[in-house]
């Protein structure tokens, strides 16, 4: 009973997990680059999300869907304006690209202290999604189901594009040997910014859908990029795949952790990780490639 | 490797341009206190202090080419052991600074030999997101082991530090007293950290960062030596964690975190990380120009970002670095 609850709730935020990973993977892999204000772009997400709900979701029916699809939408179109920033740093060394993202995390905490204030918001749960559904003796959340039905759609949805798209053979090429796809005519430039954008509307997207369930703070921009990171090695570096098992693994993790060791919750996760990165530093599915 | 103390190269470091400037440096931090108001002098200290941190953080940044966010660890081990021992520890009472000393460096060893033994086994990205995870490990941990550090809340130490220094006894919690101490420590761990550079073995760890393949191939166990100098510069960010707990008298779990870590990492790029002495200028610089931010500037983590992303887009060879150049064109 409690356990089938437990797992469910798991399975919910393990799919709003991906939503992030994912996003962090598909640039790690494709442009090299380790965005650390991964965090700071997912909570942004849930931020626009509660500015466009508070707007749309009396005048229109559905204006909550609507706003947390153009909450990502907003947060892909400044993720081009952040990959303009990153672009000369492409082949510099690990170091600065590391400093980079992070003075840019710093940048976009500030700025979202600055707009919405350093107070929580969050953004009303759907009136479709209030109920709840008997499964295996619990009752769980309708908002939990449609967290995982988004999160295995959007696995799909972002499978297709990598494996099975023009885009995605492109890209992955480029990943693999950027100089010879340049030489058979692909712009890395171009494949760079559009999968930068795909992933800042994943996380901007998951941020969104996040804020419908717990309140969204500037402050956990580590917390979350702790998640992410752990999702990555336990699944495995740039492999989607590894991402959504390893943020389904570690939502589950995170929710037994919360129910038996509230207070070390997070620590178990990052044992975890520090447990894989020592036994098996590729993670289940790591590949070093998308 | 057979000698790691090289006692003729130590010889003719003594006569080199590092050791004036290094007395230049100790002349003017001593005559300072005289020119400048308490509020400067105090400054000052922590931009000793945090010379000590960055310098320590530097032996990885710089002369192993990695970046770490768990250095910070160090940092927090030393000041709470400090703070924990000067504030009436069960069983056994207040301990004298003397002796928290050693054991916060024993410990930050400890911990440091527990951490490297993993961490520097791992390459470039995964080495940086295991130090990530270990600092922000360390952080939840200090939070919720609330029956020793007292949690998020914090420790205070409490005013009356004396120290018995050649048999004088001194006040620490003066200011100018509490200055001196910090250049006092801060000058003997720069000359130990000069010497541990220039000899062969620190040679050994900037050529692990070079070429790694080559370093195997004469025979050398390179984890061996990587491993070495991450204990090795434990044990400076856990003295310098020491002095920042007695300055401070109040210290949170936010000094273990990643902004913590972070702080060296910005101060040894600023200054230039190539160099030896940048860490110390880049701590210079960044503590005052933090002082100035916070003073004017009601949001000044926006404008430490946007040093920071500059830093790295123009800036990449740190002020000494640019200096350097200078001299030698």
């Amino acid at each position: 009973m409690v356990m089938t609850s437990i797992i469910m709730e798991g399975l919910a935020f393990g799919s709003v997990l991906f939503l992030l990973a994912s996003g962090l993977t598909v640039i790690l892999s494709v442009l090299r680059i380790i965005n650390f204000a991964h965090g700071a772009i997912f909570l942004w997400g849930g931020y626009f999300a509660f500015s466009f709900s508070t707007y749309l979701a009396s005048k229109i029916a559905g204006g909550i869907f609507i706003s947390i699809i153009l909450a990502g939408l907003v947060v892909a179109g400044l993720g081009l304006l952040i990959e303009r920033v990153l672009r000369p740093m492409y082949n510099r060394e690990m170091i600065y690209q590391i400093l980079i993202t992070f003075g840019l995390a710093y940048c976009l905490y500030d700025i979202q202290i600055i707009s919405w204030g350093p107070v929580s918001k969050s953004v009303s749960t759907p009136s479709v999604l209030t109920g709840s559904l008997g499964i295996g003796g619990a009752e769980i959340g309708l908002i939990k189901i449609f967290f995982m039905v988004v999160g295995a759609v959007c696995a799909l949805i972002l499978w297709y594009t990598f494996y099975r798209t023009k885009f995605g053979i492109d890209a992955r090429a480029t990943s693999f040997k950027s100089e010879i796809s340049k030489g058979v005519g692909i712009d890395p430039n171009k494949i760079y910014m559009v999968t930068f954008g795909i992933g800042a509307f994943l996380a901007g997207f998951g941020g969104a859908i996040t804020s419908m369930w717990m309140p969204i703070a500037a402050s956990g921009w580590t917390r979350y990029n702790n998640y992410a990171f752990a999702i990555l090695v336990i699944g495995g570096l740039g492999s989607i795949k590894g991402a959504y098992v390893g943020a389904l693994s570690v939502g589950i993790l995170i929710s037994l952790g919360g129910y038996y060791f509230p207070r070390f919750s997070t620590a178990i996760i990052i044992l975890i990780m520090a447990i894989v990165l020592a036994v098996r530093p590729s993670g289940m599915f790591g590949r070093g490639q998308i | 490797m057979d000698t790691v103390f090289d006692v003729d190269r130590v010889v003719n470091m003594l006569f080199q341009k590092k050791v004036f400037l290094l007395l230049m440096l100790t002349v003017g931090a001593i005559i300072l206190p005289f020119f400048v108001g308490t509020y400067y002098t105090y400054l000052a200290t922590t931009a000793f202090i945090f010379g000590i941190f960055a310098l320590s953080y530097n032996l990885i940044l710089g002369y192993m080419g990695k970046v770490t966010f768990a250095h910070a660890i160090f940092f927090g081990v030393g000041a709470y052991t400090v703070a924990i021992g000067m504030n009436d520890p069960p069983l056994v009472g207040p301990v004298s600074f003397w002796v928290t000393i050693p054991i916060a460096i024993i410990l930050a060893a400890g911990v440091a030999a527990f951490i490297g033994f993993v961490a520097c086994k791992l390459k470039d990205i995964y080495f940086t997101m295991f130090t990530l995870a270990t600092g922000s490990l360390t952080y939840t941990l200090i939070v919720n082991l609330r029956e020793i550090t007292e949690g998020i809340d914090g420790i205070i130490i409490p005013y009356g530090t004396n120290i018995n220094l050649l048999l004088c006894k001194i006040d620490l919690d003066a200011t100018v007293n509490f200055y001196y101490f910090t250049v006092l420590v801060f000058l003997i761990s720069t000359i130990i950290l000069l010497i541990y550079t220039s000899s062969n073995f620190g040679r050994m760890v900037k050529s692990v960062k070079m070429n790694e393949e080559r370093v195997r191939f004469v025979g050398v166990n390179q984890y061996r030596i990587q491993l070495t100098n991450w204990i090795i510069s434990s044990l400076f960010a856990s003295v310098a964690g020491c002095l920042y707990a007695l300055s401070m008298h109040h210290i949170t779990p936010s000094i273990a975190g990643v902004t913590t870590a972070s702080e060296p990492l910005i101060m040894s790029l600023l200054g230039g990380m190539n160099t030896f002495a940048g860490p110390i200028v880049g701590s210079f610089v960044w503590i005052f120009v933090e002082d100035f931010l916070s003073a004017y500037i009601q949001y000044w983590h926006l404008a430490m970002g946007v040093i920071t992303i500059l830093i790295a887009l123009y800036f990449s060879e740190g002020i000494v670095g640019y200096i350097k150049e200078f001299i030698q064109d």
